[in-house]
């Protein structure tokens, strides 16, 4: 406000945020540096050959490279025809497709799975179904499943191509219309002229995108793990959290991780960044779509209901069998109840989960609105050295998979009074608040952008202080921001899996997504109260999703790209 | 009301210096201009009486009082922004009562003073709008009046018309003048519109590069600029390089020797020599007569090169014979001067020429 310097106060506060930063963000990833590298003091990369040569962890880095691969390569068939219909086309039902395309995103993809199993198992419906309508033996079901590769793939597709929709069509709507008619006025038009202009053009985002769709997938741990594909990374590191202390393999693979994803988002920032396309082009001209020919409304229609139909799929599952009676050897359930819904809060188990994760995401939202409207605040409005190393440390997380993070939370602060063993609460907290800081961060940071400081001088001016000025003017106008990011922070970190299956490790102090998978595991009526627990998630972030959106409105969706 | 005194105020942004040691006395109850092209420092050096900057060297005081290390809200000042800076979460009547809330002002009387604020900018029947439904000129009034409603010791306006229509500016200006006049403010008014400044001005000073260039009321400004640069930035001029020639060589009239004959100036600035120096004469003080018409005076020969009509004046640009391009402006251009390509002589008083310090940047 007025003078960009800082003031003793501000300074003070400054430093708590870096200190806060060292302790849970630098630490942390530092310890498990120090720990893959160094044996009794002396450096060594053993660690790393056991790693590559042990047949067991190669194969886990193969499967987990495979799968990422495979996972980004899909999503870019999916989301690239999608977007370049979306972006530069007018038809009826245009928004509404729009919104319906980032529908599947309320589930977590571990939950889908639990539903899944119901549908792909070997006697499940989708046999039954095939079975039925004479495609398929009843001697000789396939096995869907498999290893469980194809499954986890599946899953991770249907929940993450929003995501890389999302980028690739703002990637898109960001290309300057009058480049591409720069390369129609030469004579260029068709694939062509997508190859030659408007892919180069739109490489940094979808670039972007794909890193964000290929971590995600090789780092997901929740999914593999209700499939039993224990064959991949993050179920490895997962089992290395037991022996900690005597296996450094775990430490290994979380350095292997880390390493994959500096270098990703290395290449990444290289690649926006020395292409620096979009500061030439002279403001976004929108409008620039055409409309649809009559005949390819019903085409576009269609394609893109089928591909939000088979993304639904897994919510659907969870839902049925949520309220499925008995649902054996029948394609759908053959009768319903609402038994497995009532037992969700009369369980102990998942009583209790629901009342920890409550409180947890609460008080971990409370830290990120004071943590990230700090953080935003003075990366918004104040001049200062290290600037950049805060605003770096803020986004951090964004590009460090919940596995770090929580694998080191338990490597370094064993022993401490932090430690998991005694009350994982503390580090629960914090591990989920570290998390979901970036989108804090930037809700509040692009508020505060948006906010002219000549609203705070003119505060000022008329005599109000400091204080008083950010009480009645500034918090006020980007209080809509600040909701937004919390109520993203606060659905989030309900359903936080990887940090939740590491840190939790008692089961009284089980947040909501361990407890399902603890449920899942359970005979009888295990999965069922589980997708019981899926759909009261899929709701809770559904609703979250909704409320964020009114605050935001379209830019919403600037919070999940790159 | 107070007085505004400058001593030798600097200020630096990096190492580009952006107020140079400016010096300046603002009487209670004037309207003051500082006038000068964008990034001249006017700006920075308002936002420095506001307290938004501090002073790195010199001293601003108000009525006497050292107002360095004042911070911005203990300096009671009102200040009009460019973009208004009215707040959207608040209505019309909250933003302009903010202030006395803060002032912890009573109910009844707030609110009577917020109304007849609105009313003084005849605004008073939107009362309870949304700022965001208001136009510029509607936002304007809004911002004047929150600023004016605490009874600031100076009103402080930057640019406050810059983002206004043509016609809205030319009544925003008789408004602002009005108010002025019915209140006795010491104001403040950072423009670079010259117009605004010669039609509203107390008294303006002219910025240049973070320096003062002139002082003065406008007339005086307008009629004796100082140096090259105050006479180009306010309103047009011709300039004509040459030697002045020692005084008393023709009475009391200057005789200047230009490469197009010695020309008669009745004034100097206080910082011209004799030796190199400029003469500035105005456009419209030139007159375009024709070749045959013989007439006495400091006479310029040259072809028209081209004639704007504008309806009150015609633009004469005639090229003298060394291609230099002399502007005049006939007011009234009943019938045309000239014709384009036409041989004319062009005649000046010597009262409308001064002589002023050599122009050392580029082209003039």
């Amino acid at each position: 406000m007025g003078s960009k310097t800082l003031t003793p106060a501000s300074a003070v506060f400054l430093v708590l945020l870096f200190g806060v930063f060292a302790v849970f963000l630098v630490y942390p990833v530092g310890y498990v540096l120090e720990s893959a590298f160094y044996r009794e003091g002396v450096f060594t990369l053993e660690f790393f050959r056991l790693m590559f040569t042990n047949p067991v962890h190669r194969e886990a880095i193969i499967n987990s490279t495979m799968l990422a691969i495979t996972v980004a390569a899909v999503t870019t068939v999916i989301a690239l025809p999608i977007s370049f219909v979306m972006v530069r086309r007018d038809f009826p039902g245009k928004p509404l497709l729009n919104g319906l395309l980032l529908v599947p995103m309320v589930m977590p993809p571990f939950v889908g799975a639990v539903g899944m199993q119901q549908l792909l198992a070997k006697f499940g419906s989708v046999n039954l179904l095939l079975i039925r309508i004479g495609l398929m033996s009843p001697r000789d079901p396939f096995d869907w499943l498999g290893t469980g590769f194809w499954a986890v793939v599946l899953l991770s597709v249907l929940h993450l191509y929003p995501i890389m929709y999302l980028n690739v069509a703002a990637a898109l709507a960001n290309v300057d219309p009058s480049l591409e008619e720069a390369g129609r006025n030469m004579g260029a038009s068709g694939f062509r002229l997508f190859r030659s202009v408007t892919f180069p053009l739109m490489l940094p985002g979808y670039f972007a995108g794909a890193i964000i769709v290929f971590i995600w997938a090789f780092t997901d741990l929740g999914t593999p793990l209700i499939f039993n594909y224990s064959r991949v990374v993050p179920v490895r590191i997962f089992e290395a959290v037991s022996d900690i202390h005597e296996n450094p393999m775990g430490f290994a693979l979380v350095v292997l991780v880390l390493a994959m994803t500096v270098v990703f988002f290395a290449i990444s920032k290289k690649v926006l960044g020395s292409s620096n396309y979009q500061m030439m082009a002279r403001g976004h001209v929108q409008g620039s779509s055409s409309p649809l020919p009559r005949r390819w409304v019903p085409v576009v229609w269609v394609s893109i209901a089928a591909v939000i139909g088979c993304a639904l799929v897994p919510h659907a599952s969870v839902v049925l069998s949520a309220i499925a009676d008995t649902w054996f050897m029948t394609i759908l359930p053959s009768s319903y109840t609402t038994v497995y819904i009532g037992r969700v809060f009369t369980h102990p188990l998942t009583l209790s989960s629901i009342r920890n994760s409550l409180f947890l995401s609460s008080l971990s939202t409370l830290v990120d609105v004071a943590l990230g409207v700090t953080i935003a605040y003075f990366l918004a409005r104040k001049r200062f050295i290290g600037r950049d190393v805060l605003d770096g440390l803020a986004m951090l997380p964004l590009a460090l998979p919940g596995l770090v993070l929580a694998f080191g939370y338990v490597a370094a602060f064993s022993g401490s009074f932090l430690d998991i063993k005694r009350n994982p609460m503390p580090l629960l907290i914090i591990a989920y608040a570290i998390r979901r800081l970036p989108y804090m961060v930037r809700a509040a940071y692009a508020g505060l952008q948006q906010t002219s400081e000549t609203l705070e001088e003119a505060s000022l001016n008329l005599g109000a202080g400091p204080l008083r000025t950010l009480r009645r003017i500034t918090l006020p106008l980007v209080f809509a921001n600040i909701v937004a990011g919390s109520v993203l922070a606060f659905s989030f970190a309900m359903l936080e899996v990887s940090d939740s299956l590491i840190l939790a490790a008692k089961e009284e102090f089980y947040p909501i997504t361990k407890a399902i998978y603890a449920m899942s595991l359970r005979v009888a009526d295990g999965p069922y109260v589980a997708s019981a627990m899926g759909l009261l998630g899929m709701v809770l972030l559904a609703t979250s999703l909704i409320v964020a959106g009114r605050f935001l409105g379209k830019r919403l969706g600037e919070l999940f790209r790159a | 009301m107070v007085s505004v005194q400058l001593e030798d105020v600097t200020k630096t942004f990096g190492s580009a210096r952006a107020v140079d040691r400016v010096t300046l006395n603002i009487a209670r109850g004037e309207l003051f201009f500082l006038l000068g092209p964008s990034g001249c420092g006017k700006t920075t050096l308002l936002r420095m009486i506001a307290g938004f900057y501090e002073v790195d060297e010199g001293r601003i005081l108000f009525d006497g009082r050292d107002m360095t290390g004042v911070p911005p809200h203990k300096r009671n000042t009102g200040m009009v922004f460019q973009n208004y800076a009215l707040w959207p979460h608040l209505s019309v009547a909250e933003n302009v009562a903010y202030g006395l809330e803060v002032r912890k002002v009573p109910v009844t009387e707030k609110q009577d003073r917020v109304m007849r604020a609105l009313e003084m900018v005849r605004m008073d029947s939107l009362a309870g709008r949304s700022p965001n439904q208001l136009s510029g000129g509607q936002q304007q009034r809004v911002a004047l009046a929150r600023a004016l409603v605490i009874e600031p010791e100076a009103v402080l306006l930057d640019e406050p018309l810059s983002n206004l229509d043509a016609k809205l500016r030319l009544e925003m200006r008789e408004e602002i003048r009005r108010i002025h006049d019915e209140l006795g403010l010491t104001m403040i008014y950072v423009t670079h519109d010259q117009k605004e400044a010669l039609s509203m001005a107390d008294r303006l000073a002219v910025m240049n590069r973070g320096r003062i260039e002139q002082t003065g009321a406008p007339r005086q400004v307008y009629v004796t600029p100082e140096n090259v640069f105050v006479a180009g930035f306010i309103g047009e001029t011709n300039l004509f390089p040459g030697t002045l020639l020692p005084d008393g060589s023709s009475g009391a009239e200057l005789q200047v020797d230009t490469p197009y004959g010695v020309l008669r100036v009745a004034r100097k600035s206080s910082t011209a020599e004799p030796g190199k120096v400029s003469v500035s004469i105005r456009p419209e003080a030139v007159s375009v007569r024709g070749a045959e018409e013989a007439l006495p005076g400091g006479i310029l020969r040259g072809v028209v090169q081209s004639i704007i009509y504008l309806g009150d004046t015609e633009q004469y640009v005639v090229r003298l014979a060394d291609g230099k391009l002399v502007r005049s402006v006939e007011a009234n251009p009943a019938r045309p001067r000239a014709r384009t390509g036409e041989e004319v002589h062009l005649t000046f008083r010597s009262e409308d020429a001064i002589a002023l310090p050599p122009d050392t940047s580029n082209g003039g």
